[in-house]
């Protein structure tokens, strides 16, 4: 065999592993080809190219350039091609030769760069690990395997860039498909992985052997990792109840440890219903009146609160934003500069801090938020906290079966009013009905003169009467009345200066009177439209 | 700081969802957007990363439309659950009206409620402020997750670790459904509205 042949032999193992002693015979298969070629310039020149491909991959073995191999194949082969072929003509052979060195610039090219990642790229993966630890969503799943992927195959050729990006998509596929019931460590881990992969990027001139080193500290971590979660899935399974039982100190205890309400004394909850049991108005929870009379909330300082500033919170936060470090070093200047007083206050403008008080939220809020939510009216200003025996602590529950649509906000709401007064709130003057209701709220919005100014509230009283003719269609009397009070409330839309003026003229006259006696108050629309009927 | 102006008839109330990083605050936010698009008219803004500066916080603002005249503003944020986000957190407190402290029921979740009440506590402390006083509703959620394998503490327990001391409303949620999403907001919305009504109407 002579020593092309074997040095055939020997590439072609090195395409499969490259060992030492592969690279051994290499190096003195070629110094004998070259011994026997010395003269031919040529030739001699595809052998130095061939011994310092074989001293890089006797050095980096298998965390060599990918395209390494290939080329010392493209080279062995075309070397074969001229030693096989003595008649081939120079120019000929000096092509073939100008192509092999073009590659194996090429190749050397390669190697001397850095990879090519710059910033974006970091800062795009930075983005989407960020992101994925602050929500598993799907559209942050999607955008961290899009990133990465893309990543990987940019980075294919740098083994230890390569491997630090698997660690991390892997990690990341595993908390994108475990979602909440990912481990624990799992987000700490992929920051962690990532800030050493950060670190190996942005210093190109680390010496290999601490990227190295980091790396494998990471392969190990990541076994670890690995083994947790091995661990805590069978921990699951085995042990269902692991925590419930265990005494924590409930939160706040050292704020209020002897408080006046003992652990033990709020357990009165409403535990989840099965779907035959009544289910009480989730929003009854909280009977904000109780104790209203007894302990009458302290009048507050408003004045005190007229002199805080305050920006749009948006702002603020996105001044913050772009000019601070937030979560860096100077976080107290950003918070200084949150606290800076500004211009803000023109006239009119009140700030004040909100306050729990014993106090019932006006019937106007509910109405108006449940209208807001599509809702149907009565909610829980109607129910008053008064009664209700548990303070603030009842909760408010949804049913077992809780299919994705079946659970409907404020689903209570559809009970007739008469269950609602078997919870034990007789005394109320609830309405008799939904309509009832519909219809007090009709006239509580007509009584004055404001719905006139807005637009909103006679799309609201138009809704109403709609609601109300719907309702009772069978009933024409009721139907003609509606009629009658919609044609009204049109024409007084029509000329609202009118009914403005009468009040403006009556409250003007109220405050010239100096009197014992309360003055009267004004009839108001819905006042108005019953004297029309009446007179 | 409820924003009142007077003149032009208008209120802002600030809402914060507070809670443990991954216990569902995005999700009631989504969900309220979603399934309310129609008459919450703005959209949901999730503002990530810029540049080397982080802040998280997703913030949906809509008007309810008018209450006696006013026109009333809500303005839902969250914060970020993880603990590093402490700045942010405190953050997004400044202003706060009222909140919705959104706790995790899986049992491996237990401690980590726990610790961000308490951090809420201190946190609200900075602006003068007292989780004892503020308007504040408990939402116990994923509650769901009693229907698969995954472990969950009882009401009684969530309701022993965080509301033993502090006594506000509570609710069990399943924001991923909606299940009581929408009951915890109008509770909240109500309570911060109430505990202001006598400023306005």
């Amino acid at each position: 065999m002579n020593s092309l042949t074997e040095l055939k032999n020997i590439i072609q193992s090195i395409n499969e592993n490259i060992t030492d002693n592969d690279i051994d015979a290499f190096q003195n298969e070629l110094s004998q080809i070259g011994q026997q070629y010395e003269k031919n310039i040529i030739i001699t020149s595809f052998l130095k190219m061939m011994q310092s491909l074989g001293k890089y991959l006797g050095s980096k073995k298998s965390n060599a350039h990918i395209d390494s191999i290939p080329v010392l194949n493209s080279i062995a082969h075309k070397l074969d091609k001229i030693i096989y072929n003595p008649d081939l003509k120079k120019d000929e052979t000096v092509r073939i030769l100008s192509e092999e060195i073009q590659k194996y610039k090429s190749l050397k090219n390669k190697i001397a760069s850095k990879p090519e990642i710059n910033d974006n790229d970091i800062n795009d993966l930075k983005a989407v690990l960020l992101t994925i630890d602050w929500e598993i969503s799907k559209t942050t799943v999607q955008n961290f395997e899009k990133v990465v992927t893309n990543l990987l195959l940019k980075l294919r050729n740098y083994k230890i860039h390569h491997t630090f990006l698997k660690i991390i998509h892997s990690t990341g596929r595993y908390i994108g498909n475990q979602k909440a019931n990912a481990h624990t460590d799992s987000v700490s881990f992929l920051r962690s992985v990532f800030e050493d992969f950060e670190q190996i990027v942005q210093n190109p001139d680390m010496p290999f052997k601490d990227k190295k080193q980091a790396l494998e500290t990471h392969i190990n971590r990541f076994h670890e990792f690995k083994r947790k979660i091995s661990l805590k899935k069978e921990k699951t399974h085995l042990t269902p109840d692991v925590s419930e039982d265990e005494f924590i100190q409930p939160a706040l205890s050292h704020i209020k440890p002897a408080g006046m309400h003992a652990a033990d004394d709020i357990v009165p909850l409403t535990t989840i219903p099965v779907e035959t049991e009544d289910k009480s108005d989730p929003d009854s929870i909280q009977p904000a009146l109780k104790n209203k009379n007894k302990s009458p909330a302290k009048p507050r300082d408003i004045m005190d609160d007229l002199f805080s500033g305050k920006e749009s919170p948006a702002d603020e936060l996105l001044d913050a934003i772009h000019l601070m470090d937030v979560h860096g070093p100077n976080q107290g200047q950003a918070m200084n500069m949150l606290d800076q007083k500004d211009d803000l206050h023109s006239n009119g403008i009140k700030n004040f801090t909100p306050q729990r008080m014993d106090n019932d939220p006006i019937p106007e809020i509910g109405s108006r938020l449940d209208e807001f939510f599509s809702l149907d009216v009565s909610s829980d200003d109607t129910i008053p906290g008064d009664d209700k025996k548990d303070q603030a602590l009842e909760t408010s529950t949804i049913p077992e079966d809780d299919a994705a649509d079946s659970i409907v906000p404020f689903r209570n709401e559809d009970k007739p009013f008469e269950e609602v007064r078997q919870a034990g709130i007789e005394d109320e003057p609830l309405p008799q009905s939904p309509e009832a209701a519909i219809l007090s709220r009709l006239k509580s919005t007509v009584e004055t003169a404001e719905w006139l100014q807005y637009r909103s509230s006679l799309l609201s009283i138009n809704e109403d009467i709609s609601y109300l003719k719907k309702y009772w269609q069978d009933d024409p009397d009721k139907t003609c009345l509606l009629q009658i009070i919609a044609s009204i409330i049109n024409l007084l839309k029509t000329r609202p200066e009118t009914i403005l003026k009468t009040t403006m003229d009556k409250t003007n006259k109220a405050d010239n009177i100096v009197s014992d006696t309360p003055p009267e108050k004004s009839l108001g629309i819905w006042g108005k439209i019953k004297t029309m009927f009446t007179s | 700081m409820a924003l009142i102006n007077v003149k032009t008839k208008e209120v802002q109330i600030k809402i914060v969802y507070y809670g443990p990083g991954r216990g569902g605050k995005t999700t009631n936010l989504e969900y309220i957007n979603k399934k309310y698009r129609d008459q919450i008219k703005t959209e949901m803004v999730s503002l990530k990363t810029q540049d080397d500066r982080t802040l998280f916080f997703d913030f949906l603002p809509f008007d309810v439309g008018q209450i006696k005249g006013f026109d009333i503003t809500i303005q839902l944020y969250t914060v970020p659950g993880q603990v590093k986000y402490n700045a942010t957190r405190r953050l997004v407190l400044r202003g706060v009206d009222g909140i919705v402290f959104v706790a995790d029921v899986q049992k491996e979740q237990r401690k980590k409620n726990i610790e961000s009440l308490n951090q809420l506590y201190e946190n609200l402390e900075t602006y003068n402020l007292d989780l004892f006083k503020i308007p504040l509703a408990m939402q116990y959620n994923k509650i769901d997750l009693k229907q698969s394998d995954i472990p969950i503490l009882s009401s009684q327990t969530m309701q022993k670790d965080l509301n033993g001391i502090l006594r506000a409303p509570a609710f069990e949620a399943s924001a991923l459904k909606g299940g009581n999403v929408i009951q915890t907001l109008k509770k909240i919305i109500s309570m911060t509205l109430g505990s202001i009504q006598d400023q306005l109407f």
